[in-house]
């Protein structure tokens, strides 16, 4: 084939360019460690890189939620700890105060160590998060929570527990609320509530009792009247007109009486018309619950061990504290389960990061090794067209004339 | 003897040409559009002696130009064809490297705007973290508003380049013109072809084609007729047609192609295929257009499913939250041609209807035709385009205004102008609606164990927070407000004033649940909690696409667009090449042919002059002769 000059010129220095461009390509590869900079170079590759990034920053933020929630838990679960340790200790307190060998002056030390437990009751359930944040005000986290009043202690945040997301699918929720925590505890058994009438001239006492059928329990008010110290009937004051639903005769002390599905037992003597009243329970909190066992311990009666409602009261105050143990004990379980589950989320994460950094890395990532062989192969290329181009411009037929 | 010394002359006088024209080859060896030539010699007439024929001589016959018309026409249309490409490949490779950046692209910024949600949602009471929430939502609209501003600096670069091109492209027409006359002149006067003026004019419709694509017809011997678009003259014989650019009726702020006739002006913009002109108004149609519209629906997106989950929401002062997002309104455009000053406003209706299509509608008298504005396709629609019947198409809601007549027209462009008008409408991070707007609580006094969800806004109303008791007369009845007793379902719905909560547990007579105004709850995340997951749900084409798969969409879109316009311009390029190459091939000047043709003319001559130095020597042997 006949070839013209300028053509034979042109082909030469194509081939140089491309070569040149060629090896520009290879050189912004190596310098950024990109095998693309733009969609166009790869554009199923990109798309496929940009949702992996996507992933990656949507997972370093799930990653930030989590530190942020494990902190306020962590606070949360300390808090309970102390709470748990200060429940047991006033438990322990009303157990001493039960001792029918305690004078009145230890029963008042005793008292004052429950209202110390209430104050730093009372600094538990106002604690912030170390954010300035009150960690039980729900989400009215400005508002100071737990405040004592006149009538007891007032929750004054709210009921909203917020949920951190921890993971595209996962949300948990935030640390519990001051409602949660403290209050709406029902009270004694959680049933009942028994309590000794003011003014009964017996030695008897009533423990809390216990439900032995739930479904034969009925929530109304009762009394339990002894007519003699050894008939006694139940009658349901609840009624329009009262009416007697059991009566015994020969009780003996330390004897349990049962009527709609409960049972309750009297220790100690009855006088003739003393009576005990059994009324649904109510709900309460842990500081009225500190707080009547300490004005229990404070009204103890002169004579240790002689008065039958304050045995009564020791025995409710127990009871109520049991049932303040067992909340708190159970929204620790809570905490510990949501502290566990960022765990869990957070091992899922790693393993899922070094996944996903490993296929971004394949997407994305130079081969360096690659890379630097095609750039040497490229530069020998274009070497090669040089040398070509310079031999081919040299010949010419005019050197010969 | 005479005739020994005429045929020497003959020669002499036919190799001094053929000499003439190798200098001119050699001197024309980088002349673009230069065309070889060759003499062509021929035997003169014999002269008869008696019975027999003698030669005479040769005659240089001609001056030709080694011209292939087929292989130069393929040339020219695939020149034509690659520029078209390597216009439309380059301007798709400006888009790609703005929209298409996978490291630093649309993508971050709305990371960096959904983690700042993440941020509030994690600690709604943190005034840095709602300031840094503000400054990734305007980082957000500044990086939107800057690719509208880029995109309409690329649409309007093209106007400006169709106005330049517009003058070049008259001043090329009206070169070939004058060329085509002074050739008819030339071979009137000599009978043979100007082979130079032929070059020049096959070079400036090589120029042309290179702009914009043009179709070539000879007329006669001399005349090249050159027409444009679909069959507009842009040259006929000595006469050029002027192109000039006019603003586009439809889109005033761009121009269209136009040929001047006597009869007035023609549009060839949509006719125009080829060159440059036709590279660079197929990128604009296809590619630039899309993505403007595309980026403006995914900022529709965004501001909608921020604003409508942040209106649900109470701010730090417990307020309602208003709009996070301003955006810009639909852009309707009345024809300059219309017949009446009539206008159309036209607004949003639903997000998950909207397309990346632009829209023409027209006034035909009896009523109203919608069409695409890119393939003319007809759009169905519904309504007569009154205040009360407003057209409704692909979720957009038209009102024509009153005074229009058969004609009017206007073009709509529902998402495009999104962009322009986005910004952030709030300054104050207390503003940031990241609690929700109610709370729902017990009553502490509750004796039973039932529990109340903490609530759910259904539809903002101006009673969503008013104070509201759900109270329980006995265990399976309540009543709210002191209203009718209903019937308590366990974990059913109760709907009131705009809010939905749920009651689970078995409540007690007189158990009272509170609804009440969330002010003052500045711990509250649960709607920066929405907000978070509103960003990650399915919102365009009908909820199926999230903001963030339309973003990715697009980006690979245009990167597949983009590869493929430079996969073609490649191959065009080896085709052309290859072209370039055949024409060169036959037309091209080769310096050594050149020198091997000199060598032998040059010989040529030298043994010519021989022949006359012979033929005087031979008349003077004859003359010495007679002398003596």
């Amino acid at each position: 084939m006949r070839l013209s000059t300028a053509g034979m010129h042109r082909t030469s220095i194509d081939a140089i360019l491309d070569h040149q461009a060629k090896m520009a390509k290879t050189q912004q590869q190596i310098t950024t460690g990109r095998r693309f900079t733009t969609a166009a170079e790869d554009p199923i590759g990109a798309v496929r890189a940009v949702g992996l990034d996507r992933t990656l920053a949507d997972n370093s933020q799930y990653e930030r939620n989590s530190n942020i929630l494990e902190s306020r838990l962590s606070y949360e679960e300390q808090t309970l700890a102390d709470v748990t340790t200060l429940l047991q200790s006033a438990r322990d307190v009303a157990l001493q105060g039960a001792n029918s060998t305690l004078g009145l002056e230890e029963r008042r030390m005793l008292a004052n160590e429950v209202r110390q437990n209430l104050a730093a009751l009372m600094e538990m359930a106002n604690r912030d998060d170390g954010n300035g944040e009150f960690l039980f005000a729900g989400t009215s986290t400005a508002t100071r929570p737990f405040a004592q009043g006149t009538t007891g202690a007032n929750y004054l945040g709210d009921q909203t527990t917020r949920q951190i997301r921890i993971s595209s699918t996962q949300s948990l929720a935030d640390v519990h609320t001051g409602a949660d925590v403290f209050m709406g505890i029902a009270e004694r058994n959680g049933v009942f509530r028994t309590t000794v009438t003011a003014g009964n001239t017996g030695t008897a006492t009533i423990d809390v009792g216990r439900v032995v059928d739930p479904t034969a329990w009925v929530a109304d008010n009762y009394t339990l009247q002894f007519t003699s110290p050894t008939d006694w009937q139940v009658v349901d004051d609840t009624t329009p007109t009262p009416v007697v639903i059991a009566s015994g005769a020969g009780f003996t002390p330390g004897q349990s009486i049962s009527f709609s599905g409960i049972n309750v037992t009297i220790t100690g003597t009855p006088a003739a018309n003393d009576t005990f009243s059994i009324t649904p329970a109510q709900n309460t909190d842990m500081f009225a619950m500190l707080d009547e066992l300490a004005r229990t311990l404070e009204g103890a009666p002169a004579i240790a061990g002689s008065n039958a409602a304050f045995q009564a009261q020791i025995g409710a105050s127990i009871a109520n504290l049991d049932k303040a143990l067992e909340r708190s004990v159970s929204v620790r379980a809570e905490v510990g389960s949501r502290l566990n589950a960022i765990d869990i989320a957070a091992d899922f994460r790693e393993s899922e990061a070094v996944d996903l950094q490993a296929l971004l890395s394949e997407l994305r990532d130079v081969d360096y090794a690659e890379a630097i062989s095609q750039l040497n192969q490229q530069y020998a290329g274009l070497q090669a067209a040089q040398a070509a181009y310079t031999r081919i411009a040299q010949m010419s037929l005019f050197d010969y004339l | 003897m005479a005739d020994m010394m005429g045929t020497g002359l003959s020669s002499l006088r036919a190799l001094q040409r053929a000499l003439d024209t190798t200098a001119h080859n050699i001197a024309n060896v980088s002349t673009p559009g230069y065309t070889r030539q060759r003499v062509d010699f021929a035997t003169r007439t014999p002269q008869a002696y008696g019975t027999n024929w003698i030669g005479s001589g040769v005659n240089a016959t001609s001056v030709r130009r080694i011209y292939d018309q087929f292989v130069s026409q393929q040339a020219r249309t695939s020149s034509g064809t690659l520029a078209r490409m390597d216009a439309y490949a380059s301007q798709a490779e400006r888009l790609d490297n703005l929209l298409g950046d996978t490291t630093n692209g649309l993508s971050t910024s709305l990371q960096g705007f959904t983690n700042a949600i993440n941020e509030v949602s994690s600690t709604p009471s943190s005034i840095s973290a709602r300031q840094v929430l503000l400054a990734q939502g305007n980082a957000l609209t500044e990086r939107l508003r800057s690719y509208d501003a880029r995109l309409r600096e690329m649409s309007s670069s093209v106007d400006t380049r169709l106005v330049g091109e517009a003058s070049e492209i008259s001043g090329l027409a009206r070169g070939v013109a004058r060329l085509n006359g002074d050739i008819a002149v030339a071979i009137q006067q000599t009978g043979q072809a100007p082979n130079d003026l032929l070059d020049q004019r096959d070079a400036l419709i090589d120029q042309l084609s290179g702009k914009v694509g043009v179709t070539v017809v000879a007329e006669g011997e001399s005349t090249l007729n050159v027409f444009i678009g679909t069959g507009q003259p842009l040259v006929l014989g000595t006469t050029a047609s002027q192109i000039t650019t006019v603003a586009n009726p439809l889109d005033p702020e761009r121009v269209q192609l136009a040929l001047q006739t006597p009869s007035g002006t023609v549009d060839i913009s949509r006719s125009v295929s080829g060159g440059t002109l036709g590279g660079l108004l197929d990128w604009r149609r296809e590619m630039l257009d899309p993505a403007r519209n595309e980026l403006g629906r995914i900022t529709l997106a965004v501001a909608n499913q921020v604003n409508s989950q942040h209106r649900e929401g109470m701010d730090l002062t417990g307020a309602l939250g208003g709009n996070f997002f301003n955006t810009g309104g639909v852009g309707v455009v009345s024809a300059t041609s219309n017949p009446t000053d009539a206008t159309a406003t036209a607004t949003r209706v639903d997000l998950g209807a909207l397309t990346t299509h632009d829209y023409v509608l027209t006034n035909i008298g009896t009523g109203y035709e919608l069409r695409r504005q890119d393939t003319g396709a007809s759009v169905a629609f519904t309504g007569a385009g009154t205040a009360l019947d407003p057209i409704l198409a692909d979720g957009l809601s038209i009102v024509v205004g009153a005074g229009s007549a058969s004609g009017d027209q206007f073009v709509i462009h529902p998402t495009r102008e999104a962009m322009a008008g986005f910004s952030v409408a709030i300054t104050d991070p207390a503003r940031i609606a990241a609690a929700a707007p109610i709370r729902a609580a017990a009553a502490s006094g509750n004796t039973g164990n039932a529990t109340i969800t903490s609530g759910e806004v259904l539809t903002v109303s101006g009673t969503l927070t008013t104070p509201v008791d759900i109270v329980f007369t006995s265990a399976t009845q309540y009543s709210i407000n002191g209203g009718a007793a209903q019937t308590y379902a366990p974990g059913g719905n109760i709907d009131f004033n705009g809010w939905r909560v749920q009651i689970s547990g078995a409540p007690a007579a007189g158990d009272t649940f509170t609804v009440r105004s969330n002010a003052g709850a500045v711990g509250d995340n649960r709607n920066a909690f929405a907000l978070a997951d509103a960003m990650r749900a399915g919102v365009i084409e009908g909820g199926t696409v999230s903001v963030n798969a339309a973003v990715e969409r697009m980006t690979g879109n245009l990167g597949l667009q983009t590869r493929a316009a430079q996969m073609s311009r490649d191959a065009e390029a080896v085709v052309n090449a290859s072209d370039l190459a055949t024409r060169d091939a036959i037309s091209g000047v080769n310096l050594d042919e050149e020198a091997a043709n000199m060598l032998r003319f040059q010989q040529a001559y030298a043994a010519a002059a021989q022949i006359i130095a012979v033929s005087g020597q031979l008349f003077d042997t004859l003359i010495n002769a007679v002398r003596r």
